[in-house]
Formats: C-alpha cells, sequence, structure tokens
C-alpha cells in the first residue's frame, strides 16, 4: 500500500466527519471489548496463582484438635512452616443477623498462608477483628463497622479494621463458615478454654509437587484426628471456575465482534457508497479496480488501527474497575499494557475492519467507472415486500414500514446487530434470574440438611442467612455486566449511526412527502416507524436468541441445564418496549432536525 | 384571518395565489445577497403564467415564496385570499394538500413507493379513502399516459415519464395551482414537450399554473409572461393564441432573382 | 428560386403545371400561394438565359410547353448544389436601433429589449402553433424546428445585449 493510497484513504476522513466519527466510536468500542476480553483472559484466568504467590500459600495444611499439627513442619521437603494457629467456631452479629464465624487468634499475620489485606489493616489493639472479603461482602460489613462476636461469657463488641483474601479453592459462601482474624487476646477471651481450640498449621515444600506424597506420608506421622489438604486439591477445584469464565469470555467475545462486524459493514457500506461518485473518478483518471479497493482497505484500516491503540488503553484502564467489583478475584493490581496484546486487539479490530470495508470496496472497484459516477447511494424502492403493505392511513406508519422494506439489504444488517445487542441483554437477565433462582435452591437444601441435622441429634450450627452461592458464579458477574454494557454501547452507536445515515439518505424523500403535504409531526412518525420496525424485529428474534446464548452457555459450564432459569414474563415483556424506547430516544434528534429543515434545502441537496 | 389587502390585479376573479412586496435575502458566508427585491405578482383561476428570467434572476426563490416551501423576508403570500406567510409547518402542510400541486425539476417522486402510489399518497394525505385514491391514482396515469407502469418504482420510468408521473401527483387533489419549477430543465426536447402538455391539458379542473422556465418555447405557451432580471419583475407581457400563421419559406425575391444572382 | 426550377427539371422535361403541384405538393403550406403568371416569367427568364429549352407539345392546341434543362443549366444547378449558404445572416436592424437609442437613454433601451423580447416569444408561440398543425410533415416539421431554434437564438441574444449594452437597474 503506497502512501498515495493511503492519503488519498484519508481525504474520505475530512469528507464525512460524521461518519468517520461514528466508525471511530464503534472501532473503538470493539477494539475496547477486545482488549477486555484479551486483559480478563490474562488477569482473570489466573486469580487463583496470583493471590496464591501473593499470600505465601501453604503447599500442604494440617488440621486438628491440637497444636501437634505443627509436626507437619519436620516432613522432609518443607523449606518453610507457619506458627500453628488456633481457631474457635464463633457466631458473629451484624444488627438482627447471626453468621457463624471460623475466628483465628493471631497478633501478626501468618508466615504462611498469609492473608493479604485489600482494606484496613491487620488487628491490633483489642476488640478488633479482620474479615475475608468475600464474607464481608456477602454480610454487607466494611471496614470501620461494628459486629458482635459470641463468646463463652456472653458478648463482645468488636470493630472490623480490616478485610482480606486467601487463595481459596472455594469462596464463601460456598466455603462455610466465615472467616476472620482476632487478636490471641480477644481469642482467649472468646474461649478461655484453650483445650477447645482447634489449630491449623501451613507449611510450604521446596518442589512443592511433592506435597501430594508428603501428605501420604504425614497420615502415618500425625495423631488421629488430624486432617490435610494439599495445594493441588484447592488448585483443580479453582480451575474448573477459570473453565467458565474462559467459555464465557468466549463466547461473549463471539458475539460482540460479530456485532461490531454487523454495525460496521452497514456503516462502512454507506460510506463506500456514498463516495462511489468520487471513487468513480479516481478509476476515470486511471486507477485500477485493485487500487480503488486498496484506497478503500486503507482508509478503514488506518481507522481501525487509531481506534485498536486507543481502545486498548481503555480496555486496560476498564479491567480493574470491572473486577475490583469481584470479592472472588485478585486481578484488581493493575496488569501493565503489553505490547503483545495490544498487537492481538490490533490485529481482531483491523481484520474486522477490513472485513466489513471489502464487500462494497470490491463492488466498487469492479463496477464500471460510468456507473459508479453516476452512483447516489441505494434509495429505498419497492420490492416483493414493501408492495405487501397497502399505502393506507395512517400514511406515516406505512410509509416507514414500506420504506424500510424497501431496504431490505440495510434493514437487515440493522437489524441483525440490534438482535445481537437484544439478545446478549436477555442472556444478561437469564443469568441474573439463574443466580436468583440457584439462590433459593440452595436454602432450600440448607433449611432440608438442618432439618436432617435436627432429627440426627447432631451439634446444631447456626445456619447463616446467605445462600451458598457459586464462586463460578461470582466470578462471572463482572464479565457479563461489562460486556452486555459494551453490547449496549454498540447497540446505540448502530442506532445513531442508522439514524444518522439513513435520515441524511432519506432528507430528500423526506422533503417531497413534505411538498406533498406531510406535516413536520407525521415525517417524525415515519422516521420512528422506519426505524422502530427493525427494533421490533430485533426485539423479537432476541429474546430466543439470548435464551438460547445463554442455555447453550448454561450447558456448556455445568453440564446441564437443570438450574438455569429464565427472565420473568414482565422482563421479558419490557424488553420490546426498552428496545423501541431506546430506537426513537437515539433517533428523536435527528429525526426532529430532519422534519423541521427547510424542504427546499432539503431538496438542494445532494 | 382579516385580510385588509384587497386584491390589485386586472382579472375579474380573485387571484388564486399572489405576492405583494416579495422580499428574500440569503446570508451566504456572512454577506447577505438579496434574491428576491420587492415582487408584486398574482396568479388567476385557470390562468397559464410563466416565469422567465437568467438564473439567478430570483424567479424559483419567487416560485418557493409563494408555494410555502420557504418564508419571505418581507411582503405577504396569500392563498384563496388567506394569508400563509406566517402560518406554522403544520397549517401549511394542510393547506397545501389542497392548494398546490409541486412539480420540481429533479422531478422528487417518493422512490420507497411505485408510481401508483406516489400518486395515491397525495390523495389520501388530503383525506379520500384509500378506493377513492386508487380510483383517481389509475385515471390520471391513465391520463399521462403511465398506465402500464403504474406498479413500477420512479427510479425505473424515464425522466420524461418520471415528470409526468410528478404532473399526475401534482394535479391529484385538483389544486389550486400547479406551480413547476423548471419542469422540463432534466429532459430532451421530445420529453419537454410531453410534459409541457401534460401540465397545459392537464388541468382539467381550470386549474392555474405557474411556471418558471429558462426554456423560451416553453413560455411562450403560457398566457402571460413574467421576465425577471435582478431580483425583480423586469417586463410582463401577454401571449395572443390563434393568429394567423406566416408563411416560412419566402417567394419575395422572386421578380428579382435575375438581377440578385 | 429559379434554382429551385432547375432542380424540379433535373429529372426530365416538365410543363409549367406541373412544376407548380410538384412544388405544393413538397412545401405545401410553407410557401405562399404561387400564381401561375410568376412561374411562366421565371420560367421564360431561364429559357431566355439558356439554362431551360421550351418545346411546343405536338396537337396540343393550348399552347402548352414542356421545359427540359440545357447542359448550361445542369452545369449551372450544380454549381448553386454545392455552393454552401453563407454562414452569418445577420442583417439586424432592431441591432442597430437598439445602439442608437441606448446612446440616448438606457430606459427607452430597456424598452426596446422589452418589445422585441414580446415579439419573440410571440413569434414562438405561433410557430408552436404552426408546428401543432403540421405535425406529421417531415418537411413542415424540421421547417419550424429551425425558425424555433433561430428566435430561441435571437432571445438569447437579447438578453446578452440587454446585459452588456445597459447599466444594470438599481431600485
Amino acid at each position: 500500500m503506497t502512501p498515495r493510497l493511503l492519503r488519498l484513504g484519508l481525504t474520505g476522513w475530512r469528507r464525512h466527519p460524521a461518519g468517520t466519527a461514528l466508525s471511530f466510536l464503534l472501532l473503538l468500542v470493539g477494539a475496547t471489548a477486545v482488549m477486555l476480553a484479551v486483559q480478563l483472559r490474562a488477569v482473570a484466568l489466573d486469580p487463583w496463582q496470583r493471590t496464591f504467590d501473593a499470600t505465601n500459600g501453604a503447599h500442604l495444611q494440617a488440621f486438628g484438635a491440637t497444636p501437634d499439627v505443627a509436626r507437619v513442619a519436620d516432613l522432609p521437603g518443607v523449606t518453610e512452616a507457619a506458627d500453628p494457629l488456633p481457631h474457635v467456631i464463633t457466631s458473629l452479629v451484624a444488627g438482627d443477623r447471626t453468621f457463624a464465624l471460623r475466628a483465628f487468634g493471631a497478633d501478626q499475620p501468618p508466615a504462611v498462608e498469609r492473608p493479604l489485606l485489600t482494606a484496613g489493616r491487620w488487628v491490633g489493639g483489642g476488640a478488633e477483628v479482620a474479615l475475608d472479603v468475600a464474607y464481608a461482602r456477602s454480610l454487607g460489613l466494611g471496614v470501620g463497622d461494628r459486629v458482635t462476636l459470641r463468646g463463652v461469657d456472653g458478648a463482645r463488641p468488636f470493630t472490623v479494621v480490616g478485610l482480606w483474601v486467601l487463595a481459596r479453592d472455594e469462596q464463601y459462601p460456598a466455603n462455610r463458615p466465615g472467616e476472620g482474624f482476632v487478636g490471641r487476646a480477644d481469642l482467649e477471651r472468646l474461649q478461655p478454654d484453650s483445650g477447645r481450640w482447634r489449630w491449623s498449621e501451613s507449611v510450604r515444600f521446596a518442589r512443592p509437587d511433592e506435597s501430594d506424597i508428603a501428605a501420604r506420608a504425614a497420615f502415618s506421622r500425625l495423631p488421629p484426628g488430624v486432617a490435610v489438604q494439599t495445594w493441588s486439591g484447592r488448585l483443580g477445584d479453582a480451575q474448573e471456575t477459570q473453565r467458565a469464565t474462559t467459555i464465557v469470555l468466549e463466547v461473549y467475545g463471539v458475539v460482540l465482534l460479530a456485532a461490531v462486524a454487523l454495525v460496521l459493514a452497514s456503516l462502512v457500506g454507506t460510506r463506500v457508497l456514498e463516495r462511489a461518485g468520487e471513487l468513480g473518478l479516481l478509476k476515470a483518471v486511471g486507477f485500477t479496480p485493485a487500487q480503488v479497493v486498496a484506497v478503500v482497505l486503507a482508509e478503514h484500516v488506518a481507522l481501525a488501527a487509531m481506534a485498536a491503540v486507543a481502545g486498548s488503553a481503555v480496555g486496560v484502564w476498564l479491567t480493574p474497575r470491572l473486577l475490583a467489583d469481584s470479592s472472588v478475584l485478585l486481578g484488581a493490581a493493575p496488569t501493565p499494557l503489553s505490547p503483545a496484546r495490544v498487537a492481538a486487539t490490533a490485529a481482531v479490530v483491523m481484520a474486522t475492519a477490513a472485513a466489513a470495508a471489502m464487500a462494497p470496496a470490491l463492488r466498487v472497484g469492479r463496477s464500471t467507472v460510468a456507473r459508479s459516477l453516476r452512483a447516489r447511494g441505494h434509495d429505498a424502492r419497492p420490492n416483493r415486500l414493501s408492495r405487501r403493505v397497502p399505502l393506507e392511513r395512517p400514511l406515516p406508519v406505512t410509509l416507514g414500514v414500506k420504506q424500510t422494506l424497501g431496504r431490505p439489504g440495510r434493514s437487515a444488517l440493522t437489524a441483525a446487530a440490534l438482535t445481537l445487542s437484544v439478545g446478549s441483554l436477555v442472556a444478561g437477565l437469564a443469568f441474573e434470574a439463574t443466580v436468583r433462582h440457584e439462590d433459593a435452591l440452595e436454602l432450600a437444601d440448607q433449611a432440608r440438611q438442618q432439618a436432617d441435622a435436627r432429627a440426627g441429634e447432631l451439634a446444631p450450627t447456626a445456619p447463616d442467612p446467605v445462600p451458598v452461592s457459586d464462586a463460578t458464579r461470582e466470578q462471572l458477574k463482572p464479565i457479563v455486566h461489562g460486556f452486555n454494557g459494551v453490547l449496549a454501547a454498540v447497540a446505540v452507536i448502530n442506532l445513531a449511526a442508522t439514524a444518522l445515515v439513513s435520515l441524511r439518505r432519506r432528507q430528500r424523500e423526506l422533503a417531497v412527502t413534505r411538498a406533498v403535504g406531510l406535516t413536520p409531526r407525521q415525517v417524525r412518525l415515519g422516521v420512528y416507524w422506519a426505524d422502530g420496525l427493525l427494533g421490533v424485529v430485533a426485539a423479537v428474534a432476541g429474546i430466543p436468541l439470548g435464551t438460547a446464548l445463554f442455555l447453550g452457555v448454561y450447558q456448556l459450564v455445568n453440564g446441564s441445564t437443570e438450574r438455569a432459569a429464565l427472565p420473568p414474563w414482565w422482563q421479558l415483556a419490557l424488553v420490546p418496549v426498552v428496545t423501541v424506547a431506546a430506537v426513537v430516544a437515539v433517533i428523536a434528534g435527528p429525526a426532529r432536525a430532519a422534519s423541521r429543515l427547510g424542504i427546499t434545502t432539503a431538496l438542494r441537496q445532494e | 384571518m382579516t385580510d385588509s389587502h384587497a386584491t390589485v390585479s386586472g382579472g375579474t376573479a380573485a387571484p388564486v395565489i399572489e405576492g405583494r412586496g416579495l422580499a428574500r435575502t440569503f446570508t451566504t458566508g456572512g454577506v447577505d445577497v438579496l434574491a428576491l427585491r420587492d415582487v408584486d405578482i398574482a396568479v388567476h383561476p385557470g390562468e397559464f403564467v410563466a416565469v422567465m428570467g437568467p438564473s439567478g434572476s430570483g424567479k424559483s426563490t419567487l416560485l418557493n415564496l409563494l408555494g410555502g416551501l420557504e418564508r419571505p423576508s418581507a411582503g405577504q403570500v396569500t392563498w384563496r385570499g388567506e394569508r400563509i406567510d406566517q402560518s406554522s409547518e403544520t397549517r401549511l402542510a394542510r393547506l397545501r394538500r389542497r392548494t398546490v400541486g409541486f412539480v420540481f425539476q429533479f422531478f422528487n417522486l417518493v422512490p420507497s413507493l411505485t408510481a401508483a402510489e406516489n400518486v395515491e399518497l397525495a390523495v389520501l394525505l388530503a383525506g379520500a379513502s384509500r378506493a377513492a385514491a386508487r380510483t383517481r391514482a389509475a385515471e390520471l396515469l391513465g391520463r399521462m399516459d403511465l398506465a402500464d407502469h403504474a406498479g413500477r418504482s420512479p427510479g425505473q420510468l424515464s425522466g420524461g415519464q418520471q415528470q409526468r408521473l410528478a404532473v399526475a401527483r401534482a394535479l391529484a387533489n385538483r389544486p389550486a395551482v400547479v406551480l413547476a419549477d423548471e419542469p422540463t430543465g432534466n429532459l430532451d426536447s421530445a420529453a419537454a414537450r410531453e410534459v409541457l402538455d401534460a401540465l397545459r391539458e392537464g388541468r382539467e379542473d381550470g386549474q392555474a399554473l405557474l411556471l418558471v422556465t429558462h426554456d423560451p418555447r416553453v413560455a411562450a405557451a403560457a398566457d402571460r409572461v413574467v421576465t425577471m432580471a435582478d431580483g425583480l419583475v423586469s417586463d410582463e407581457t401577454e401571449v395572443a393564441r390563434g393568429r394567423p400563421v406566416p408563411s416560412l419559406l419566402s417567394l419575395g425575391p422572386l421578380t428579382l432573382e435575375g438581377e440578385v444572382s | 428560386m429559379r434554382h429551385l426550377f432547375l432542380a424540379l427539371l433535373a429529372d426530365g422535361p416538365r410543363h409549367g403545371y406541373e412544376l407548380r403541384s410538384t412544388l405544393e405538393q413538397t412545401f405545401g403550406s410553407m410557401l405562399p400561394t404561387l400564381n401561375t403568371g410568376q412561374i411562366y416569367t421565371t420560367l421564360q427568364r431561364l429559357e431566355r438565359d439558356g439554362l431551360v429549352e421550351g418545346h411546343e407539345v405536338p396537337g396540343d392546341t393550348r399552347n402548352k410547353r414542356t421545359y427540359a434543362l440545357t447542359d448550361t443549366g445542369r452545369t449551372e444547378l450544380q454549381a448553386w448544389i454545392e455552393t454552401p449558404v453563407p454562414g452569418t445572416r445577420l442583417k439586424d436592424e432592431f441591432f442597430m436601433k437598439l445602439v442608437v437609442v441606448s446612446l440616448r437613454s438606457a430606459d427607452e433601451g430597456r424598452h426596446l429589449i422589452d418589445s422585441q423580447r414580446r415579439e419573440y416569444l410571440q413569434s414562438l408561440r405561433d410557430l408552436d402553433d404552426l408546428a401543432r398543425t403540421a405535425s406529421g410533415d417531415t418537411v413542415a416539421a424540421l421547417l419550424v424546428e429551425g425558425a424555433q431554434l433561430h428566435v430561441e437564438a435571437d432571445l438569447r441574444w437579447l438578453d446578452l445585449c440587454a446585459q452588456r449594452l445597459l447599466p444594470k437597474e438599481r431600485s
């Protein structure tokens, strides 16, 4: 591609500033989304390992009723061991609710399996507690909040001074009871009888893969009643979570790129056709069809390259903000902009732009010079479909519908892009509905288990009034919300582009209908109907699409759709309403302007 | 609405469309351009008036003002005695349906509608029933020799056919006046003649016709020719019809022939 | 006109009245009515100049003669056909009037142009009416078309005169 071709491509930007801005915005959103996906993969897929490293995680842990658990530190290959850590099971009262709490007693963070503070500080003076962040979040507690811990001699007031994370196989509430650290003196106050304390010991090996063998060896040396857990067991569980994240990321990535490509194709197609005369001129002065195609591609690929760089920056900025919402991930630390990831993003976005520009570019390249010079873009024209609609009152409605049907290719592209957006919204709603449904199922299970436990006269533990939530779900939430937001942005840009492009093209036509006697209001109504129709189509097609998408992903993640739930009917009923309202909101401004533009001004255009 | 401006024209009937003291200023790049300075014009029922003049003389601006497509900077426009230059766009749109039919140089048909639907649209807008609209459209298309093209899209028609369709649409509601802006400007002479005939003879209910053109042959077909220059009316003349036809070939110098050659 | 006669005799000898009816058929209403005297005067002059030869038809009591082209006549006809018609046809009386009047007063010049324009417009209208009556006759239609084009050119030239010869009026 010679510099001259590139320069010619660039003049296209100046000639059509609004279209260029929209294309750039769209590519930017697309690039952001791709970068987000790439970053999330990089950051979110290995949160366990990152957390494990940051907390000097234990390769082997032993649990028991006596400090003897510390004997695992004598196993061969152990390089580092913490002091044995005592804890008691107590109750935490926050407001009028009571939750079980495993309270560890440590004045200093343990050397191994050392909690990483995400907020506040370690416990210092008396009556202070540092809580597991997932537990605190679930209970709605933060640093500075006051809680009550039940000791053997009654309730004691505590203040939450810190929140921390550890590399778990499962997070609260799946992993119960919730955990917190108090000072050693406070532990003694809660349970003065140290014989009733329970103990844990965390050690690290020089060669972590030896820990499983060591664990087997440990059983023979340890007194009965001592349990051990190795890091590989914990990792296995964590990987299960990652698999789900991968699937969701990839499905969303594909949906998003498809949406961006569809909108781009429609946007680029319009721009190229608008410039057909200009491009025909290039051919008239001696450009070969290949060179004309190159000019068009240059224009859009260069735009995509710029958008990719900007989008990468936005994506890098956005990733930790999305993840910060998750209690599970330790991905909150900013990940630097890696050249490889930017390159990957740019490649994907530029390829999408090139693919979208290729078809219209080829069409212009192939057509004869005379035809390109004559081309004025495609007006809507009567076809088999639009003829089916009789010209009938209310005229704005039938006129609008006929205009949409008279432009089937463009309308289909716009509707498809809108459908993807609506579909992803529906999938998001189904995700939320399933979260609620699973919570309800969990609560029912817990109640049943509790009843079973009472019946068996086992030591009753107070159940937390919080459903056991799946770590996978918690991890997916920010991703689903983030991507839905990006898809919504694509949908809005798509609408704005459609409104802008189609209104500019229809300006003459609208002016003609006004000269015939349509009032400005009727003209606006016609525009609303022309584009609102696409919204209805998208909503109707988007609901089954979104449902199928969600069920498909759920099946991939969970192996069955047994526990999946669909959004309540009223939400589904709102989807078309919201879609059409969004369409009308976006096109209202341009439609108003178009209906007020002087008739003669509009007729002069082109 | 009380109209204090009585008609001051030679005609006996009240004018269907009238402009008094019309002026229009355009601002281009901060410079005011006077497109129209001070024009009085009245068109009476059944009259065919042509406005002629070089480009830039203000003739199209005059037509746009009279048709309510633009608002005058000064002066007033009345349609059948009702002043319209201050009316809202909505009111204008409603009045336009019955009062004025437009024919433009670039046809300006609705591309998403068929030929027949383009005419039906105008009829429906004026409040007619669907059946009445169909009948009327079929009748007009027949009269404009377009019956075979009713189902086609405007893009599939030749320039002359498109313009005849535009004439059909303009006549659809039997408006008081048809305003035509260079209706033949984009056509070859044969098509131009057909369109001119369609305009002249299509008017079945004594509609007035006001036509802007730079083609003197088209202007000569009118009853009255208004000549414009520099935003003013510079001349106005009636054109007589049915005068005795002179001989085109002369044998005049016959007897002197021997001497001349 | 005499070359037209020579042309009509090119195919062979004709009677005077034959020439007349052929002319009327070909040019129809475009020509003013021809009287017999004009035709015979013209033929006699052609014979005097040696371009045609008259022959008495034996047995025709009404003194009818047929006329035939002589070699000189044939040469003269060929020369006429081959000589182009002069391109300029301006012998414009109006222009002289306009120049003289405009020197005196721009308003009078304008008035002159306006009335001339009216005249031309009326001519166009008359020609248009003629075209309608003569439709179907190719020769006549072409002649009318030519006349219309000339008047249109005159009108355009009139606009030029107004623009270049007269100062713009200011109000």
